[in-house]
């Protein structure tokens, strides 16, 4: 993998996803160090905290620990798969679906999800760990409101008002289970910039699920 | 293009220059890429290191990043010098600057305030808000203020006191992020006053919601058919444009007109929503302030929106009109040309490219690059042109690409993620007046308003009392003859007008600019010649030098043109200095009769004797 990245600095990397015990010092060194362009080092500075401040908060020591970064693969993992269900239960609706809104919504979520895994799968081919197997640390890898095979089987055969009704009971629970794997996700330490992307997960899925729910509504489909 | 290619491969730096070939950008027409410098702070593709929004002050930019800012001079935009970067790690670094003071936003979560901080997760003890620097040495800039704000700060807007020159007011826009200790619900809109004198006594002085729970959009406000539009939990970026007391709010599922006449009390004016917009991001007005284009940050950043896929009005830049009573929509704008599923790529930041009477933005969109944008017709934006390098061959992590891109002092500055600082003119002669103009210094989120005095010709005052004191720019030869045309030479003493601006020599007879000057760094004009446009006939004719900045005062200097002059006899020439001639022959008439007297009393005393 390391082709694909040509500008990456792999030492640095390792540093920030050796699993066990780097310390802390180690691995804010890899943060703040200068690149690796000379010319451009002399100019950093370090600034002294202002005068007077309070400077009191948590210890902050689990923020760069290991197993954020183990957390942070089992998410993206998981997710990826969870979109991929998505992605092939939305392309279904294409001709199948009966209601013009859900059709639409369809179309939607299939572009989303589909650039979303793509970004997911970059990222975790980047990372040692986040290659195949990625989930086979003996932890659970959390996927939450699977789609299954033989409902997405089930959903291939049927069309018009069996389909959406179909459509709208698997995406629910299965955005519902996004939701929940993004928050945990949130509630663990990790990379910032995936818990950005947790929550950029949980507000967009949330959204989905109001939607589907006022469609379910609208059809005379059992509120939840 | 070839001039570009050729004026680009000096510039780059060697790490740069090795770059694949297939990185070269695409390059619109009108538009020479005149300097490129890498992110000091780059790791790779690290995503904690990527540059963000840009703010500038007099010769210095300043660029904001996740892992602090970088502060360049540019007295030469095509060669820009790395001060220095500033290592104080927290996102999302979106940067003001005050005369010499920085403002930085800082939105994540981290274990205390200082340069040396780590993340902690947002359900623990934590701070964040906005960090304030002093850039007086800008090689070396000092951290003289960290103010806390309860939900940190995504952006933030600088809004100068009407009243008093001594602060500026920072609105703090920031807005809830799920599971957290402190910054849950909606977040209000926080202002925190800078005493520019004493940085180190800044804080919060107001808080006020622009919301309430009905008049926030909400999950039940979404339209079929539509976007999925966000909740609006906070404000995501404000606009303010304090020469017409006004602000544009961009808050996630609202878009808000606000008058800022009392910065302290913001008012919302007007609300408005739109089925085709997910994430009302930020806003940009015309110089009229009748017009706004606002973009829709549709995906986060984190796809690819410019792609039939997503279709031509999602992810895109709307424009409305500002009328009493509503803003209303007049047409939407999307980036034309298809980017590789492998970029990012949405409407993002931008701000005015000043030109009279148009309605033209520059504005980044992420990997989709740079676009300048005419929005003069709303009905039908058009691009003019663009920079946009082609994707990575791989797509990078969460966002990626131009965050944003200003125009100032006639050059646009675009602040690239990964890559770095770019720096880019239009060669357009529609943009001369654009380049023309000579910021101090700006904060694309404060709008200046732009004035073209070098436009329009100056006006003379008739009256003697008031055109007198302005008589002080030198003419030489003062006095001429009648002729075809002329020359002469104008010239200012040190003072006369603002450091270094340029200023234009006009000849009032014909409303003609003779030359554009530069004054020197004393405010003085050195000795120019100028060639006076003829026929010159018998009179006296005005010339006057006004300067861009230092307008609208003026300096008039004079030139006589003097018919059929001849050698003048000398009492006539005395006569004309004022000198009356009649004593001469009137003190020879005594002299004469004296004399006589004096003969004839002689001669009568020698008969006496």
């Amino acid at each position: 993998m390391s082709e694909r990245m040509p500008r990456a600095r792999p030492g640095a990397r390792r540093s920030r996803f050796t699993v066990v015990a780097v310390s802390t010092v180690l691995v804010l060194t890899a943060c703040t160090a200068a690149p690796d362009d000379g010319t451009t080092s002399p100019a950093f500075v370090t600034p002294a905290p202002p005068g007077g401040s309070s400077s009191s908060a948590g210890s902050g020591t689990s923020a760069a620990s290991d197993d954020a970064t183990i957390a942070d693969v089992e998410f993206l993992t998981a997710m990826v798969v969870h979109h991929e269900q998505a992605v092939e239960l939305a392309r279904l609706a294409d001709g199948r679906a009966a209601d013009e809104e859900l059709a639409h919504l369809a179309i939607g979520m299939q572009a989303a999800q589909a650039a979303e895994a793509d970004a997911m799968r970059s990222w975790l081919g980047k990372r040692p760990g986040g290659g195949a197997g990625a989930t086979d640390h003996g932890h659970d890898g959390g996927m939450r409101g699977e789609i299954s095979r033989s409902m997405l089987d089930r959903a291939a055969e049927v069309d018009g008002p069996a389909f959406d009704a179909l459509f709208l009971a698997a995406m629910v629970a299965h955005h519902r289970g996004a939701v929940e794997m993004a928050e945990a996700r949130l509630g663990e330490a990790g990379d910032p910039g995936v818990a950005r992307w947790a929550r950029a997960i949980a507000t967009a899925q949330s959204l989905e699920i109001d939607r589907m729910l006022e469609i379910e509504a609208r059809l005379g489909g059992v509120s939840r | 293009m070839a001039a570009t290619v050729t004026v680009c491969a000096t510039l780059l730096a060697p790490v740069a220059a090795a770059q694949p070939v297939d990185r070269e950008p695409s390059i619109g027409p009108g538009l020479e890429w005149v300097a490129h410098r890498d992110n000091p702070f780059r790791q790779g593709d690290d995503p904690g290191f990527i540059n963000s929004d840009l703010a500038f002050t007099g010769d210095h930019l300043v660029q904001g990043n996740y892992a602090g800012f970088s502060v360049w001079d540019i007295a030469d935009p095509a060669a820009p010098e790395l001060l220095s970067a500033v290592s104080c790690p927290g996102g999302q670094g979106d940067v003001s600057a005050v005369g010499n003071l920085v403002i930085l936003s800082i939105d994540e979560t981290l274990s205390d305030d200082s340069c040396e901080a780590r993340r902690v997760p947002e359900t623990e003890q934590n701070w964040e808000g906005i960090r304030i620097f002093d850039l007086a040495d800008p090689r070396d800039p000092q951290y003289v203020a960290a103010v806390r704000t309860r939900c940190g700060s995504h952006t933030h807007t600088v809004v100068p006191d009407p009243a008093s020159a001594d602060r500026v007011f920072v609105y703090v826009n920031a807005y809830s992020r799920g599971a957290s200790l402190n910054c849950t619900g909606r977040n209000p809109l926080q202002v925190i006053e800078v005493p520019l004198g004493d940085p180190r006594r800044a804080g919060v002085v107001a808080e006020l919601d622009l919301f309430d729970d009905a008049t926030a959009f909400g999950p039940e406000d979404r339209v079929a058919g539509g976007a999925e539009t966000r909740s609006t939990t906070g404000c995501h970026d404000i606009t303010a444009y304090p020469a017409k007391a006004l602000a544009v709010a961009a808050c996630r599922g609202d878009g808000l007109l606000l008058s800022i006449a009392d910065p302290l009390s913001p008012v919302v004016l007007q609300r408005v929503r739109d089925p085709a917009v997910t994430f009302w991001h930020s806003g940009i007005f015309d110089n009229d302030a009748t017009r706004i284009v606002f973009q829709d940050e549709l995906g986060d950043g984190f796809i690819n929106t410019c792609s039939p896929a997503f279709g031509a009005d999602r992810g895109a830049d709307t424009v409305w009109l500002i009328q009493p009573d509503a803003l209303a929509k007049a047409g939407t704008f999307k980036l034309p040309r298809t980017q590789s599923d492998l970029e990012k790529c949405v409407a993002h930041s931008g701000g005015l490219v000043p030109v009279p009477g148009r309605f033209i933005v520059a504005q980044a969109w992420l990997e989709g690059g740079v676009s300048v944008i005419d929005f003069t017709d709303p009905a039908a934006p058009v691009e003019l042109t663009w920079f946009d390098r082609p994707d990575y061959g791989y797509a990078m992590d969460y966002t990626a690409g131009i965050w944003s891109a200003y125009s100032y002092r006639g050059y646009l500055y675009a602040s690239d993620m990964y890559e770095g600082l770019e720096v880019l003119r239009l060669t357009d002669p529609l943009f001369a007046d654009a380049a023309r103009y000579d910021d101090t210094g700006l904060n694309p989120q404060t709008q200046p308003a732009y004035a073209w005095v070098w436009r329009e010709a100056p006006v003379v005052p008739t009256a003697e009392a008031e055109r007198a004191p302005l008589e002080t720019l030198v003419v030489a030869p003062a006095a001429l003859e009648p002729a075809a045309t002329a020359a002469v030479s104008v010239s200012l003493p040190p003072g006369s007008l603002e450091d270094g601006e340029t200023a234009d020599v006009w000849w009032m007879p014909t409303q003609a600019v003779l030359a554009t000057v530069t004054a020197g760094a004393d405010g003085a004009l050195a000795a120019t010649e100028v060639s006076l446009p003829g026929p010159l006939e018998a009179g006296r004719y005005d010339l006057v030098v006004r300067g861009d900045a230092s307008a609208p005062r003026l300096a008039i200097g004079t030139v006589d043109v003097v018919a059929e002059p001849r050698p003048a006899p000398e009492a006539e020439a005395e006569a004309a200095d004022g000198v009356p001639w009649w004593p001469f022959p009137l003190a020879l008439g005594v002299l004469a009769v004296l004399a006589a007297s004096v003969a004839l009393l002689v001669r009568r005393r020698r008969a006496r004797s």
